[in-house]
């Protein structure tokens, strides 16, 4: 009796065991079957790895691959069924591109083979399989007309961020990223796997696509202590073209989007801190190949200029317009306590632009022509009103000439 | 009587003794064949006659006056050979046997081509009518399935300045196709033109020191084709038992890399499977340090950034190791900066359902699905 009740009993544990191994087993075929996939990560976020508007080149010989893959800007062989695909430019090139990365060209005029990023970025004669526009900062967050441009033609525009330049920088500073010789100046600012498609998304900052040159691994200004709310207390954004400045809500920047000049995101919590971006490089002096000399080192701390955080508040030569006023508006007061700060892009362009020094073409919602060199009158009106000694300012005086207004100077 | 009886079974042990050291006297390579290629008549015919029936086995069609073709084509093939390669490795193209049981006494023969459980090289068929997609090394043999006009006569990357047969590949061949073996294929010895003479005596060779396990040594490995990995002579490695018919990241063979490419000049100077890659596609094998001009291969993945995503060897996108120690089998332990990005990384060597013959479908609508190889080290681009 004993004996059959423990072969029972044994017969009971071989029979849980083998239960048990087989439903392991079921799983562990589940889970070995499923096929092998990508999980979606920072690549496959970004602009150019999206695969309903990301990178599709189109040319002789290369295949037809889904939007977004590896193919369509490195080439693994630098050959397709036997030949290199187009742009077939005698080779392969540095770090497997479609092209060469950077021909080192010092200044204008770019053409397409210069930067392999104008390979797609380009008008007519993009390799991407569908045209499409990187209009102004100007037009994309201040609401001014589209132009129908692209990033090559804003380059070869009357004032622009030397490529050149903008890469012996980046070498110089953090050379364990950036190589003269072999990287491409776009990147300094821009990394092209995580880049986000900020122009389509306009208000919503985790879409940025700048990354700091000195953290090229990262997005900037996808966190809340990388927008302007968190770099300053004092900043307002601007408005944008369409806005009412004697009206509160409005039209402000980066979105257009009518809202309250108290709410967080006219004070900048949907806007990249640009200042900490630009000034990666700007804070110190950087070489100019185009102007010939050395640039101005940008100092917006408090004990520097005072469109930054030093001390511009209760000027008495030129009141600030909407929405730099008690409410907001048109019909507020001067806030002597305030010492608003600006953010970079709020008066320039991050590419190229039609004014000089990259002034942006659109500031606070109105139009800017800068059709003399030095004479800046348009942008400062956007902002300013001319008060006390600044009447005799007219269109056609310099607000910068001889030193008077500048990046540094004290008023 | 008991007496008589024990004096016969002494004789017995005596005459058996006697004809075991002759038998090894007269012929020292029948101590060293395999158990399983002992039967000879698996594989070759005197007489091309059994029972009066002619033997020629084998899809080859019979041609005359075909000069070199004649190996396969000709009536009597060459070395007494029953078929030709697709006769053992392609028995049944429809069927779903990756490995087939062959001959008397049975054993295992890898089926190149076939409708059932790919092995670690891919599946000829799944390369039929690929077209342009390139899904397989047009290999001669299959007619009309694999045909000239799929692929070009030249191998992409070829530099006959790093090919290290002294015939070099032939792209003016009659042929148009990439051959089993010899000078204008894979296998075997590639200073020879004929593709039959290229293999010969490789499958008698006793291959242990391959078969990973205790037996397993790089010591003499590569000395001729028949103790080369796979049968690509000079190549190491470590064969899985059965081709990865069963696979996963603790059964698989393993691969011999090195720690930087280089194109070897003589036969028999080739170790990595990618050097043997680049015999054909050398330029596509070589640069050693960033800025890439081309995908690395015979280079370590590194430690660092991205490539520390890769935490457990992946049957999928395998690495090769700078070395395989004695006695090894297969690992699931990944090195990184020790352990080498090869062509195996990404690609099958015979054939695969994926463009390019690619380990995955990069042609995939779903761009998750297509990118999901390239994930595995780039794991920042996921």
């Amino acid at each position: 009796m004993l004996m059959k009740m423990n072969r029972c009993h044994s017969d009971k544990i071989v029979f849980g065991l083998f239960f048990v191994f087989c439903v392991a087993s079921l799983v562990c075929a589940l889970l070995l079957s499923a096929p092998l996939t990508a999980q979606s990560g920072t690549y496959l976020d970004s602009a150019h790895g999206n695969s309903s508007y990301g990178v599709k080149r189109v040319g002789y010989g290369f295949p037809d691959y889904t939007k977004g893959l590896c193919a369509h800007c490195h080439e693994q062989h630098a050959s397709i069924d036997g030949a290199e695909p187009d742009p077939a430019g005698g080779g392969p090139d540095k770090y497997m591109l479609l092209a060469e990365n950077f021909s080192g060209a010092v200044q204008q005029p770019y053409s397409q083979s210069h930067d392999v990023c104008f390979s797609c970025h380009y008008g007519v004669g993009t390799l991407q399989s569908t045209a499409f526009y990187n209009e102004s900062y100007s037009s994309t967050f201040g609401g001014e007309a589209a132009a129908s441009s692209n990033i090559f033609d804003t380059f070869n525009k009357a004032s622009y961020h030397n490529l050149k330049d903008v890469l012996t920088v980046a070498s110089n500073n953090w050379s364990g990223t950036f190589s003269a010789a072999n990287s491409n100046p776009c990147s300094v600012c821009h990394n092209s796997h995580l880049a986000r498609r900020i122009n389509a998304n306009q208000g919503n900052p985790g879409f940025t696509a700048i990354s700091k040159p000195s953290s090229h691994s990262t997005l900037w200004g996808s966190v809340s202590t990388e927008r302007m709310n968190y770099y300053t207390a004092y900043y307002r954004a601007p408005f944008s073209v369409g806005a009412n400045p004697a009206s509160d809500p409005t039209k402000h920047e980066p979105d257009g989007v009518s809202r309250s000049y108290t709410s967080n995101e006219v004070q900048g919590s949907n806007l990249p801190d640009y200042v900490t971006f630009c000034n990666d490089c700007h804070n110190s002096i950087v070489s100019s190949y185009t102007l010939g000399r050395n640039l101005y080192a940008i100092d917006w701390t408090a004990s520097g200029d005072q469109h930054g955080k030093g001390d511009g508040a209760g000027s008495a030569m030129g009141d600030l317009k909407a929405p730099y006023t008690s409410d907001g508006t048109s019909g507020g007061t001067q806030v002597d306590s305030t010492n608003f700060v600006t953010s970079c892009t709020d008066c320039h362009e991050p590419h190229g632009s039609s004014n000089e020094y990259l002034i942006r073409t659109t500031v606070n919602g109105s139009a800017v022509s800068i059709t003399t060199s030095g004479k800046w009158y348009s942008l400062c009106i956007t902002c300013h009103s001319l008060t006390g000694d600044h009447t005799w300012h007219t269109i056609g005086n310099s607000c910068n000439g001889s030193g008077c207004h500048d990046h540094g100077s004290n008023f | 009587m008991k007496a008589i009886y024990g004096k016969k079974i002494y004789i017995v042990i005596l005459v058996v003794l006697v004809a075991v050291c002759i038998l090894k006297m007269l012929s020292p390579a029948i101590a060293a064949t395999k158990d399983v290629y002992k039967v000879c008549s698996n594989c070759h015919t005197m007489h091309a006659s059994q029972d009066a029936i002619f033997i020629r086995e084998g899809n080859a069609p019979e041609v005359s006056s075909l000069g070199n073709c004649v190996e396969c084509h000709g009536r009597y093939r060459w070395m007494l050979l029953k078929m030709d390669c697709l006769g053992c490795h392609a028995r049944n193209v429809n069927g779903a046997d990756s490995i087939v049981l062959f001959g008397d006494p049975s054993y295992k023969v890898p089926q190149v081509a076939h409708n059932g459980t790919d092995l670690a090289a891919g599946n000829f068929r799944l390369a039929f009518g690929m077209g342009n997609e390139s899904k397989g090394h047009n290999v001669h043999g299959f007619g009309i399935n694999l045909t000239t006009v799929d692929l070009m006569n030249l191998p992409p990357g070829y530099d006959s300045g790093r090919d290290p047969s002294n015939i070099k590949y032939d792209q003016f061949s009659d042929v148009g196709q990439i051959m089993c073996a010899g000078a204008n294929g894979c296998h075997g010895n590639r200073n020879q033109t004929s593709h039959i003479e290229a293999m010969r005596g490789s499958h008698h060779t006793n291959d242990a020191i391959l078969q990973l396990g205790a037996n397993f040594t790089e010591t003499n490995q590569g000395t001729t084709p028949g103790l080369s990995y796979r049968f690509l002579y000079g190549v190491h490695g470590g064969e899985d038992s059965d081709w990865q018919a069963t696979v996963s990241s603790t059964d698989h063979n393993e691969y011999k890399g090195a720690s930087s490419p280089s194109a070897p000049t003589t036969y028999g100077d080739t170790d990595t499977i990618s050097e043997f890659c680049g015999e054909c596609h050398g330029m596509f094998h070589g640069g050693s340090a960033s800025p890439w001009l081309r995908h690395p291969s015979d280079i370590p993945l590194p430690n660092s950034g991205e490539y520390t995503g890769y935490t457990a060897y992946s049957a999928t996108i395998p690495l090769a190791r700078p070395s395989i120690a004695d006695g090894s089998s297969s690992s699931s332990t990944v090195t990184l900066g020790t352990d080498i990005v090869m062509c195996l990384s990404c690609h099958r060597a015979h054939a695969s359902q994926y463009t390019k013959i690619l380990r995955w479908d990069y042609k995939n609508s779903d761009l998750s699905t297509a990118l999901a190889g390239c994930a595995v080290c780039h794991s920042s681009k996921n």
